[in-house]
């Protein structure tokens, strides 16, 4: 059984066919219909016309002899005017045609990959966690009686990243938030030449006091080849990907 | 009353190389289209067309397009490849248009600055265009996301980090894109929905563009629609849109070919990054919006109501091309049943009101010429004084004498360099109320009395030459009495478009009137 229509899945025209009418409304209501109907000068020659039939203003036309209403210019219809007429609508198309999509942007060098350093980790608690006295927790209201007390304050997070021994990436980032306990966030891109390379990260989750959090690995990249540098995964580690 | 006689004010210094260069481009596109359809002077109501085109065809396109990150970028290639007669010249329709609509938009937003039609009353609309471009911009931006291929991917990334840069998520939302299998249909959909949405509250901004000026005009003329709709329709079958390579995330794209209406900030972005085009972009935008009311701050006092003048005849009311005038229940007992207001936010001085107002006649004997309604910084009483000593001046044994009424952004704004003739100028040509004309002929000593203003179908103020012919043709209140004889009047501003050409037509005139006099007419 025929379940496409000119290529398009019967599936997808059913939403169409709701909200396409709807559409159409809208559109007419918003301005669509003068279009299609007569504008206001075409309404007010309309009018006049009418005016003009009566008798009235036909006296008063009369004696205005050659005051009558004078429309605006009408179109030239000389060949030359068609020609600047076919002219102007040419070169609008040109304009439009070219750069629609010319010149070229060569928005990444050749040869080159590329490495996105891309992470959110929450740093480290300015102070460490500690379990409340049964005294504390008795003078919490029942509902917030969490066993553990956590500083809201976090460190800011450093990362370092080598490219063949030399630097190439340092940075600290601020939690994000009022209180200052989201996640500290870092996203950059490198150009990277093709081939192979030693890479080294560094994450310090501390303000830079250690970096517990360690990577070395040699990267292979083509040109034009996306790499991500994250931290996650089940076993909360760098990686590279 | 004071002797108010100043002439509304010039354009300021440096703009007028600048106008000067939109008269010659306009005139440039009168030869060809005629003033009709000058498409330069109808840049707003193309920008509108455009919309109506692109949301036509997007429909259309939508209809076979795949909202799934897998399936998007074959449907489009579906779409530009087996059905390329219908789906593919929409979608290439679809991106035309919505580039040709960045121009209008453009082409409209220069034209009303350097009109200097942005300041007092004006504001709104100008205010609230700020908004739409960011729409504007919005919403083509979001629907390159849906292509799913590398420009997208470039695109949709380059966003995100921007965004990011705003620091409002809890994840950077660039990480949607971070690898191969990260971007998940939802997020997908939730991209399809934003090209949906962003661009009906561009309509609606577009909406709010206009809802301030009564009889707002919004469709191009019909020859007009037609030849850019043909032009766009010939260019998308000739030249269709194609995508990139299929997005890949686990690849960076190296070389793109841009959409450089809408992505020429994006090289901008890789260079500067995106804190300073956050800054610079905000700082553009607060200075647009602030531009009315930068100095020099030029607001006459709007116009005003004497209501021991005013009848509540309701013809201000009628030509009021803003809506600034409405008719209430009368409050000083006299007896009529309505008075005029003005609303002064709304009244942008252009003194039409004052045309229009049968109060308005400089043949009253024993007192000051004081209309219904007036401006107060350019009164009738002021025009009635200049065309007097305008006329007193003029050499009449050289030529029959012209007085030439003209506006302030009309043709004629700097005066008629011709012997034997004088100009007044007024804020509009709709300001000059008719019997005005029959005293220049009748008292004033003129032979003749040309009106000038803006080129045909460009009126400044929006209707001020349309009631001009109107009330000159008997049609509008106040008519221009049957005693003058038209032969002595004329109008002179369709095919008039430089100041070469007025002095032509000032020549002309003062020819026939000549004859008329050999003729003993």
């Amino acid at each position: 059984m025929e379940t496409t229509f000119h290529g398009a899945s019967y599936f997808y025209l059913v939403p169409v066919a709701i909200f396409l009418p709807l559409v159409l409304f809208g559109l007419w209501s918003f301005g669509l219909k003068d279009l299609f109907r007569r504008t206001d000068a075409e309404k007010r020659e309309r009018r006049l016309d009418q005016i003009r039939r009566d008798k009235d203003a036909k006296r008063r036309l009369a004696k205005s002899g050659g005051l009558a209403v004078r429309p605006v210019t009408e179109p030239p219809r000389s060949v030359g005017s068609w020609i600047g007429r076919a002219i102007a609508y040419g070169a609008f198309a040109v304009v439009l045609g070219a750069f629609s999509n010319w010149p070229p942007y060569a928005y990444w060098p050749e040869s080159t990959g590329q490495l996105k350093v891309s992470l959110s980790v929450p740093g480290d608690h300015k102070e460490a966690c500690r379990k409340r006295t049964r005294d504390e927790l008795a003078k919490l209201p029942p509902n917030m009686r969490a066993p553990m007390s956590c500083s809201r304050e976090r460190f800011p997070v450093v990362l370092e990243a080598s490219l063949d021994g030399s630097p190439l990436y340092r940075e600290s980032r601020e939690p994000t938030g009022l209180s200052k306990d989201g996640a500290s966030a870092f996203y950059k891109k490198f150009p990277i030449l093709a081939g192979t390379h030693e890479v080294a990260v560094r994450l310090s989750l501390d303000g830079g006091t250690t970096f517990p959090y360690i990577l070395d690995h040699t990267l292979a990249i083509a040109s034009g080849q996306a790499v991500v540098l994250g931290f996650g995964g089940v076993e909360k580690s760098l990686f590279l990907r | 009353m004071s002797e108010l006689v100043s002439s509304p004010q010039p354009a300021a210094k440096w703009r007028r190389p600048f106008l000067a260069g939109l008269e010659a481009v306009e005139a440039l596109f009168d030869k060809a289209f005629g003033q009709a359809w000058n498409p330069v002077r109808q840049a707003g109501t193309l920008a509108f067309f455009f919309f109506w085109i692109a949301a036509i065809s997007g429909v259309y396109v939508y209809i076979f397009f795949e909202t799934s990150v897998g399936g998007a970028f074959e449907s489009i290639e579906y779409m530009t490849n087996v059905q390329w007669y219908a789906a593919g010249i929409m979608r290439s329709l679809h991106r035309y248009t919505s580039d040709a609509m960045v121009v209008a938009a453009g082409v409209h937003l220069v034209r009303e600055f350097l009109l200097d039609r942005y300041r007092g009353a004006r504001w709104f609309s100008w205010f609230s265009g700020v908004p739409v471009l960011w729409f504007l911009y919005a919403s083509g931006i979001s629907g390159y996301w849906l292509v799913w291929d590398q420009l997208a991917q470039y695109v949709a990334i380059g966003s995100m980090e921007w965004l990011d840069a705003l620091g409002i998520f809890g994840e950077p939302s660039a990480n949607n894109f971070l690898t191969r299998g990260s971007l998940t249909d939802r997020f997908f959909s939730l991209l399809v929905f934003t090209h949906i949405f962003v661009p009906l509250f561009l309509l609606f901004m577009m909406w709010m563009h206009v809802m301030r000026i009564s009889s707002p005009r919004i469709n191009p003329s019909r020859g007009l629609a037609f030849g850019t709709l043909g032009m766009l329709v010939v260019l998308s079958v000739l030249y269709p849109a194609v995508s990139h390579p299929k997005a890949d995330l686990g690849m960076v794209p190296q070389v793109l070919d841009l959409d450089w209406f809408y992505m020429l900030l994006y090289p901008v972005f890789d260079a500067w990054g995106p804190g300073a085009m956050w800054a610079a972009a905000l700082t553009v935008s607060v200075l647009a919006g602030v531009l009315p009311w930068l100095p020099p701050l030029r607001n006459p006092a709007p116009a005003k109501v004497l209501l021991d003048r005013c009848n509540g005849c309701a013809r201000c009311f009628d030509d009021c091309p803003y809506g600034a005038v409405t008719m209430r229940a009368r409050t000083d007992g006299a007896p009529y049943e309505k008075e005029a207001v003005v609303d002064a936010g709304v009244c942008t001085r252009c003194g039409i009101c004052a045309g229009a107002c049968p109060s308005s006649t400089p043949f009253r004997h024993g007192d000051d010429l004081l209309s219904g309604i007036d401006l107060p910084d350019a009164p009738l009483a002021g025009v009635k004084i200049r065309l007097t000593a305008a006329l007193a001046q003029v050499d009449s044994i050289v030529a029959p004498p012209i007085l030439v009424f003209g506006c302030k952004t009309g043709v004629g704004a700097k005066g008629v360099p011709v012997d034997g003739a004088c100009s007044v100028i007024l804020p509009c040509i709709g300001n000059l109320p008719p019997s005005f004309i029959d005293y220049a002929l009748s008292r004033g000593g003129a032979a003749g009395v040309l009106l000038s203003g803006c080129r045909a179908g460009d009126c400044f103020e929006r209707f001020g030459a349309e009631w001009t012919e109107q009330r000159l043709s008997g049609l509008r209140d106040p008519y221009l009495r049957g005693r003058i004889d038209r032969r002595r009047v004329r109008i002179a501003w369709s095919d008039v478009a430089t100041t070469g050409d007025l002095i032509r037509e000032v020549e002309a005139f003062q020819a026939r009137l000549s004859t008329m006099g050999e003729e003993g007419a």
